[in-house]
């Protein structure tokens, strides 16, 4: 329960002033609506909004999007962008455990009436082809020597091994791979945890969905996507698995013990970070990226099974099926960037932790398709209720460091999900909506149930009239396989 | 007495863990972790592993021991449901765990730990107990 203060700048903005704690270096700013503030109020995520604002370079704002909950570190929703050139850190705990978890989303050219009858079939294909649950490993093992190359070349490396197009290259966040990853910086024990994990979805809140769209907002952006009312999409959100949490473990570890060589001092160790441009902060952007890279590899490689199975379902060919990548989108990661701040350009590390690049029409970093409309962001919700394709803004630029929310949030604990939920009937109740929902671990249907996320509805109105992302469209779940 | 119990935090996972010594608070927070993976009881001693391990302060002991007893669970695939502590002080452990070594593609395990955060690791002695707060990411 957070009781300190909290200004209210206008209907969707919220200021935690810079004097209200020792050692805040910039003022909070959090995106919500009244309602949705009261429940973010009710656990600590705001004291770790305060707590990031101490850290070291950091400018404008600390920010948090109206689904930020309770993390470890830096709350799940926050954003953060640090003066590179005035010591700005970087911190692991600002980026996540799972580095570069993310979504991509495909389209396909069936629409609702052509999966009517298929839906447990395409659940159960799903079920059986792709990797899920604790600790799955995969089909696609490889060698530490082609490791590496995954490291470096990201979903590039799946297009050296025919598991992509050229065209998914291009639509995907960084073309699929950062620059600067280096293998060096990862250890062995990392390397031993990626190993046999690629091309499987992980646990918990991963999943692959198929989904019909139900609304279209903005119909100019929807043409250049190619959706239209009843059009199946399908909806891939997973990470860099075992490889990723390790090296975040380790680096948030070694750097509570450089924080003094830096004269650092953090509220939280789970904060500790390190100067970006010092050899430290170098080591550990060169293993974040790597992990970046695995992690967009990974979704390719899940992707690459989903057009596998749809192939078999159908009898026709993914392309034929009209399988192609709208775009895929990181949401636990750190970038270099150059923003605006106070009417002067620098150079930034934006930590975004649980919180969806957006930049706005014309930014050079989007594909050439999408440069008039800006971005795509990809936004899921729970498996009862609805998805949403979003755009940036020119607004998030000026604002936000080009930042939006990246789903629901959690607004139940595990264990109260766990404790509330009677999954026999939540599966009756999913049933009479038309969702098929299967799930490779014992207890993640009830930890996944709607009722422990926020409305993602309300958290996109936010978003959407704060005006720092667009609504395009809206997807309702049909098929769900949760890890 | 108490040794263990699941907290309530939003987005992870947590226990709070007690004990006398430091050799229970480490025996109860080891426990505590692989019962949240799996049902300990079901797991079989068969297998002894020797562990020695170094750390800073006591805090961290903690913390670097547990994310150590979930590298052997994710990487090497064992379980353990013993953990005899031989030798402990603020900065190093020694100890000998038992356990079983599972196939994962045949073995569910009922949730997957990422890894052991330093979030609110604080241990403190109240009315005669230590205890501390642990949070997981999951």
């Amino acid at each position: 329960m957070y009781s300190g203060p909290l200004e209210k700048i206008d209907d969707y903005r919220w200021r935690i002033p810079k004097n209200s704690q020792v050692g805040m270096r910039v003022d909070g700013v959090i995106y919500a609506s009244d309602k949705l503030i009261q429940q973010i109020k009710s656990d600590n995520a705001l004291q770790q909004v305060a707590n990031v604002a101490t850290l070291p370079g950091i400018v404008k704002y600390s920010l948090a999007m109206p689904d930020i909950h309770w993390g470890y570190g830096m709350a799940i929703g926050g954003v953060a962008a640090t003066d590179i050139e005035r010591d700005g850190v970087i911190a692991p705990g600002g980026i996540g455990f799972d580095i570069n978890c993310g979504l991509r989303l495909v389209k396909t050219n069936l629409f609702e009436k052509d999966i009517e009858k298929k839906k447990k079939d395409i659940t159960y294909a799903l079920y059986n082809n792709i990797p899920a649950g604790v600790g799955s490993e995969g089909k696609i093992k490889v060698s530490d020597k082609e490791q590496r190359q995954i490291l470096l070349k990201g979903a590039k490396w799946a297009l050296s091994k025919g598991y992509a197009t050229q065209s998914d290259i291009e639509h995907t966040e960084e073309q699929g791979a950062m620059e600067g990853a280096d293998p060096d910086a990862v250890s062995d024990r990392a390397y031993e945890r990626g190993r046999a994990q690629s091309g499987t979805l992980g646990s918990g809140n991963h999943f692959v969905e198929v989904q019909a769209v139900t609304d279209i907002y903005d119909k100019e952006a929807a043409n250049i996507f190619g959706l239209e009312k009843s059009q199946i999409t399908i909806m891939i959100h997973s990470g860099s698995r075992g490889f990723g949490y390790q090296i975040c473990d380790e680096y948030s570890r070694s750097m509570v013990k450089t924080l003094s060589k830096y004269g650092i001092s953090v509220p939280d160790r789970q904060l500790a970070c390190a100067p970006v441009t010092s050899e430290d902060g170098q080591r550990y952007l060169g293993a974040m990226k790597c992990a970046a890279n695995y992690a967009w590899n990974n979704r390719q490689c899940l992707m690459y099974l989903v057009r596998l199975t749809f192939e078999k379902l159908f009898s026709q060919s993914w392309q034929n099926l009209g399988m192609s990548l709208i775009y895929d989108v990181a949401h636990n990661i750190a970038k270099i960037e150059k923003h605006n701040v106070d009417g002067k350009e620098i150079t930034v590390c934006v930590h975004r932790k649980g919180a969806t690049r957006a930049f706005g029409p014309g930014s050079r970093d989007i594909p050439d398709v999408y440069k008039k409309m800006g971005q795509p962001i990809i936004i899921p919700g729970d498996m009862g209720r609805s998805s949403y394709l979003l755009v940036g803004t020119q607004k998030a630029m000026d604002e936000t460091f080009g930042s939006t929310c990246h789903g629901a949030g959690r607004c139940l604990s595990r264990t109260a999900a766990i404790a509330k939920c009677n999954v026999n009937q939540l599966k009756k109740e999913l049933e009479e909506k038309g969702i098929v929902v299967m799930a490779a671990g014992k207890g993640t249907i009830a930890e996944e149930a709607p009722m422990a996320y926020k409305d993602v509805d309300k958290v996109v109105d936010v978003v959407h009239n704060a005006g720092i992302s667009k609504r395009v469209c809206r997807m309702k779940p049909l098929c769900v396989l949760k890890g | 007495m108490k040794n263990y119990e699941f907290l309530e935090h939003t987005a992870d996972f947590g226990i709070r863990v007690w004990g006398k010594t430091q050799t229970e608070l480490f025996t109860n927070a080891a426990t505590g972790m692989f019962e949240y993976i799996t049902d300990i009881s079901k797991v079989k001693p068969t297998k002894t592993i020797a562990m020695e391990l170094e750390s800073d302060d006591r805090n961290g002991l903690l913390k670097d021991w547990l994310s150590e007893l979930l590298y052997y669970c994710n990487v090497k695939n064992m379980l353990f449901c013993e953990f005899k502590i031989d030798a402990i002080d603020d900065k190093r452990i020694e100890c000998e765990l038992k356990g079983e070594r599972i196939d994962k593609s045949t073995y569910k395990l009922n949730h997957e730990v990422k890894a052991v955060t330093f979030h609110n690791l604080n241990i403190e002695e109240k009315e005669g107990l230590l205890t501390t707060e642990i949070i997981f990411d999951v």
